[in-house]
């Protein structure tokens, strides 16, 4: 497989760590003691036969953490994007 | 020396004037520059070439190329010997040594050929059903098993060649370069892409260079001619593509010296393994003709009707004179004419009616025996004759032979749609299998890959293909071909699969047994699972089971065939990461310095680290780890600690991300400061632990467990980027940039006042430089951070300095201690001596044990969220019942204990053993004169006194055990704070 960094471009899959799904959520404040939140959060993974947006850590690169849009079945990448840019919520980050 | 009674006088590509001189079977032969070592062996008139795999029975070449089942040897001897190498891919050189396989004691007389007499016991699942008891007794059937079955030998010493690894970039990667993948390649070029072109064989061409017609000759030439003119066509010869990955990837293995005597080009690698990706591929991989299933199929001297054309054409070599070719379909026919006209004498036995194309063929001079079968090949080695019958009446002749051709059909090659999930379909117009598609986002399938074998049709679908258009509507069945399974008037055994021995009775005995999917009858007669991956003997194999069922082929599906296409040596895999380069070595900045005085080096991970330092020639670990430690706990030590993971936290949410990464409170830590922390997982558990030291109020700096280093490092930075990317911290692993020495012992601080700057005296008093404080200084100029941590129980300090000034500032240190007996200790000592202290380290934190487990219930914060407090709260990990941290001392405290001893509660127990513990690390303690150890015992805090038994079964040990406070040096800490 090749995954394109947003930051540096077409790269093969050996530089990427894959690291789950994308789509959690950790549960925090009023959900702190859900039993059910935590539940799904660190033990229950759907397997899905179809896209699924994963998480990949670019850990020979660039070390970016982005989530790839990819059809377990066929491999197929429909999107990737850049975990940090998407979550910025402070103008200036402080350090560059 | 044998005579080249087989050779032509003319004709083929081999350079008559250049004879080369090889070995077979300990025989001499010449053969001539552009030879295979099967087509020298055929000139020279030997027709067996090996023994088969399971009945011993002769077996010649069947084929041309790589898709080769029989004529298998051992290529080389000594450290290069290579078994199941192809007699038919093996380019001559001169010197070349083979030896038949599967042969004992001798190739034309072989002991196990009884194994024949017995055939009708070695059906399909024989041994699954003989050697079934008694249960234990496989382990003696399978060393006889293996020893009469099975191929080559390996070679057992080190490969002596050499390998390297390549990666491509393109716009096309053309598979083949026959006319269709040719006419690709210039299509492509002559658009100005970047196109590799392969193919396995020596010389480009494919199928044109087995035509004798001028058609042929006059188009190869021009697509050569035009191929040479593209510098932008990139042509890998002698290369074959073993498998297709995902997203345009391929694996090619180019054998670059493999047709040269070995050890004359010592500046080239044997092969080169490449990855080439690929916008585009062009599957240009050819057919393959079909054998047919026929009584006595596997004769020596019964070959492909398109192996004897080519063996002819390409290598001057006619390898009988009276040939019968046996076919469902025309194209037998052109090597019928071809070989009339070279001399010899031809009938051809046809399946079919008679027509066209029998009738110019009988205007020549060629016997045709229409309507008619081959039943059985006859002859005591090789085939001396055939048993044709009619199949309208019934009658049977035999008619004298040398040779016999044969051809089924042919099927497109279609192994790198398989290893892309596309499995092949069967095609009744075709009477072949088909790739599902010809087309997808990353390949295309030309030529008669894609069941098109007019020659114009092949070139048009070249081009198509690099214009992005299918070349499916060229499919023809153009060889007139009519289904031709098996023979049902053959008397003797019929071959499907040559190279596993698997018969047409087998499959219809694995039919009747109830393995009725193709991947049950596959593992069941172990059909198409050989070297060769069924590349002759698949579709019959599919065809006969479908026949045995009473369906259609489609119907009862079709196998896949898997990587590798043709075998691959373990060698090109590795290429150049071998011995030292398998990992690379990291050295600390002092690492000079340990070697220079004789240090122990043990590898921690990547790390080279001072295991111990010997005295003399004599010392050992033993000795050398007491000492050291003994002299850390009278006087002074030195060791490099540089491999402890070091991670710079900064900016201005640093404090409040440690304090939700670490179990314990760290945002009121203060300004140079330091702090013991522990990590969790989610899941509750503990994962590491480590310090953190603040060194300003934005900037923190925090250390890890060696192992862990880079592991801890991707932890956090998930949490700072994914989880909470609102805060404002930024993680920079400096590991490497700072060089870590500790200092421990009663003069530690004697040594440090010598060699700060400044007022040293004052900046590294106790009250200046408290336990767990921390200096930022310099020492005879060079930056320091000093903290004053102990893993050791003594007054310690742990230094750290720029990489590049730590081997100097070592130095420094060494020469400051000399006067108060400083001395280096290694990485066994210092286990020695936090074993004395009971600090944990990988071996207790092993990811199973909980933070109350380990007695650190305390720190686990109540007041704030952290990583894994969810989880640590939970009511199992509080059982009374769980392990818990202890100490033991044997009852004779001179006993040495084991690591991974059991603990159980009696001295005798019965399997299955009820442990209640186990021990984690043990040392001999010099502060204590005796031996000590750390492990787990079920509610052990409340057993501190009690005896138990370690049991070490892999030395038949039982040593009776104290449970003690895990602490066994200063238990106050007194020194600590001194």
């Amino acid at each position: 497989m090749r995954i394109t960094c947003p930051y540096c471009g077409i790269r093969d899959h050996s530089e990427f760590t894959y690291c789950g799904d994308a789509t959690l959520q950790r549960p925090e404040n009023d959900k702190a003691e859900d039993a059910l939140a935590w539940k799904e959060y660190v033990y229950e993974r759907a397997n899905p036969a179809t896209a699924h947006k994963e998480l990949w850590h670019h850990t020979s690169g660039c070390r970016c953490w982005i989530t790839v849009e990819r059809n377990i079945r066929t491999h197929e990448i429909n999107a990737v994007h850049c975990m940090e840019a998407k979550h910025a919520k402070h103008e200036d980050p402080g350090h560059g | 020396m044998a005579e080249q009674v087989n050779r032509l006088s003319g004709g083929g590509s081999i350079d008559r004037s250049r004879t080369l001189n090889f070995s077979f079977d300990g025989k001499s032969y010449s053969g001539y520059q552009g030879d295979t070592l099967a087509s020298a062996l055929l000139a020279n008139g030997e027709k067996i070439f090996g023994r088969s795999f399971k009945y011993h029975r002769p077996r010649g070449a069947l084929s041309v190329g790589s898709d080769e089942p029989n004529a298998l040897v051992e290529l080389h001897d000594g450290d290069r010997r290579e078994p199941n190498t192809c007699a038919t891919t093996i380019e001559l050189f001169d010197g070349l040594t083979a030896a038949s396989q599967n042969r004992w004691p001798s190739l034309a007389f072989d002991v196990m050929s009884v194994n024949g007499l017995f055939s009708p016991v070695f059906v399909a699942g024989f041994y699954y059903k003989t050697f079934m008891w008694p249960k234990k007794g496989w382990l003696f059937y399978e060393h006889l098993i293996r020893h009469a079955a099975g191929l080559g030998t390996a070679a057992t010493q080190p490969d002596p060649d050499h390998y390297q690894k390549m990666h491509g970039f393109c716009d096309v990667l053309v598979i083949g370069a026959g006319p269709s993948g040719l006419a690709a390649a210039i299509a492509a070029g002559s658009q100005g892409q970047r196109v590799y072109l392969i193919d396995e064989n020596p010389l480009l061409g494919g199928s044109l260079r087995y035509d004798a017609s001028d058609a042929a000759k006059s188009l190869l030439a021009e697509q050569l001619a035009a191929v040479n003119t593209m510098p932008n066509v990139h042509v890998l010869n002698r290369t074959y593509a073993f498998g297709a990955y995902d997203h345009g990837l391929y694996g090619l293995i180019e054998r670059v010296t493999d047709h040269i005597t070995p050890g004359t080009t010592p500046n080239l690698p044997r092969q080169r393994f490449w990855k080439i990706r690929a916008d585009l591929a062009i599957y240009a991989t050819g057919s393959l003709e079909r054998p047919i299933v026929f009584g006595n199929n596997d004769k020596p001297g019964v070959m492909l009707s398109s192996a004897i054309r080519a063996y002819a054409n390409e290598y001057a070599v006619l390898p009988g004179r009276d040939v019968v070719l046996f076919t469902n379909n025309d194209s037998a026919y052109t090597t019928a004419l071809e070989l009339n006209s070279l001399g010899a004498s031809v009938s051809i036995v046809d399946s079919r009616p008679s027509s066209n194309v029998s009738n110019t063929a009988a205007s020549n001079g060629i016997v045709c025996h229409t309507n008619s079968v081959v039943a059985d090949a006859n002859g005591f080695q090789a085939v001396s004759s055939v048993t044709v019958t009619d199949t309208r009446h019934g009658s049977s002749a035999k008619i004298k032979c040398d040779l016999l051709g044969m051809s089924g059909g042919w099927t497109p090659v279609l192994h790198l749609q398989c290893h892309k999930s596309a499995r092949p379909v069967y095609d009744d117009s075709l009477v072949t299998l088909v790739p599902r598609d010809d087309f997808d986002g990353y390949a295309r399938t030309v030529g008669s890959a894609n069941a098109i074998w007019d020659l114009d049709s092949c070139v048009e679908s070249g081009k198509l293909a690099v214009n992005g258009q299918s070349s499916m509507s060229l499919r023809a069945n153009s060889t007139a071909c009519e289904p031709l399974w098996q023979v049902k008037q053959s008397k003797h055994k019929a071959f499907v699969d040559f190279q596993n021995d698997v018969t047409n009775k087998d499959i219809e005995l694995a039919e009747r047994e109830g393995y009725k999917s193709v991947e049950h009858l596959k593992r069941y007669t172990t059909l198409g699972m050989a070297t060769d991956q069924g590349k002759s003997a698949n579709l019959n194999g599919l065809a006969l089971l479908a026949q045995a069922k009473g369906e259609t082929i489609q119907t009862t599906g079709t196998t896949t065939y898997r990587p590798p296409y043709l075998p691959v040596a373990l060698g090109a895999i590795t290429g150049q990461s071998k011995a030292m380069h398998v990992s690379p070595k990291r050295l600390t900045p002092m690492h000079g310095w340990h070697i220079e005085n004789g240090a122990k080096m043990l590898t921690v991970g990547q790390w080279m680290r001072p295991w111990f330092y010997p005295e003399n020639a004599d010392d050992t670990l033993g000795d050398a780890y007491i000492r050291e430690a003994g002299h850390v706990r009278e006087e002074t030590g030195i060791i490099d600690v540089t491999t402890l993971g070091k991670i710079a936290v900064q900016g201005p949410d640093a404090a409040g991300f440690l304090h939700r990464l670490y179990s314990n409170s760290f945002e009121k830590l203060p300004v140079n400061k330091s702090r013991y922390g522990i990590m969790l997982r989610e899941d509750g558990l503990p994962f590491d632990d480590g310090t953190v030291g603040r060194l300003a109020e934005d900037d923190f700096v925090i250390t890890t467990t060696t192992a862990n280093a880079a592991i801890v490092m991707v932890h956090m930075e998930k949490h700072a980027h994914v989880i909470w990317p609102a805060l404002r911290v930024h993680l920079t692993s400096i590991t490497e940039q700072w060089g870590t020495i500790a200092l421990a012992g009663r003069n530690s601080r004697k040594i440090l006042e010598k060699v700060v700057d400044g007022d040293a005296a004052n900046l590294v008093s106790n009250q200046a430089l408290p336990f767990m404080g921390i200096l930022q200084t310099t020492l005879n100029g060079v930056e320091a951070r000093i903290f004053r941590i102990s893993f050791s129980g003594e007054l310690a300090y742990e230094i750290n300095v720029p990489s590049h000034h730590g081997e100097a500032v070592w130095r420094t240190l060494m020469q400051a201690g000399e006067e108060f007996k400083l001395k280096p200790y290694g990485t066994e000592a210092m286990g020695a001596l936090r074993i004395e202290k009971g600090h944990i380290i990988a071996a207790e934190l092993d990811g199973r044990n909980s933070l109350n487990d380990l007695g650190f219930a305390k720190m686990a914060s109540t007041k704030k969220d952290y990583i894994g407090r969810y989880y640590a709260q939970r009511e199992a990990f509080h059982n009374l019942e769980r392990p818990q941290f202890v100490g033991f001392i044997a009852k004779d405290p001179q006993q040495s204990l084991q690591i991974g001893a059991q603990i159980t509660e009696f001295e005798n127990f019965t399997t299955p053993c009820n442990t209640i513990g186990h021990v984690t690390s043990t040392t001999y303690s010099p502060a204590l004169g005796h031996y000590i150890a750390l492990g787990l015992v079920t509610n052990g805090r409340s057993r501190h006194g009690d005896t138990v038994y370690a049991q070490f079964a892999l030395k038949n040990k039982k040593t009776a055990v104290t449970i003690v406070e895990p602490v066994f040096y200063d238990q106050a800490g007194a020194l600590l704070h001194g």
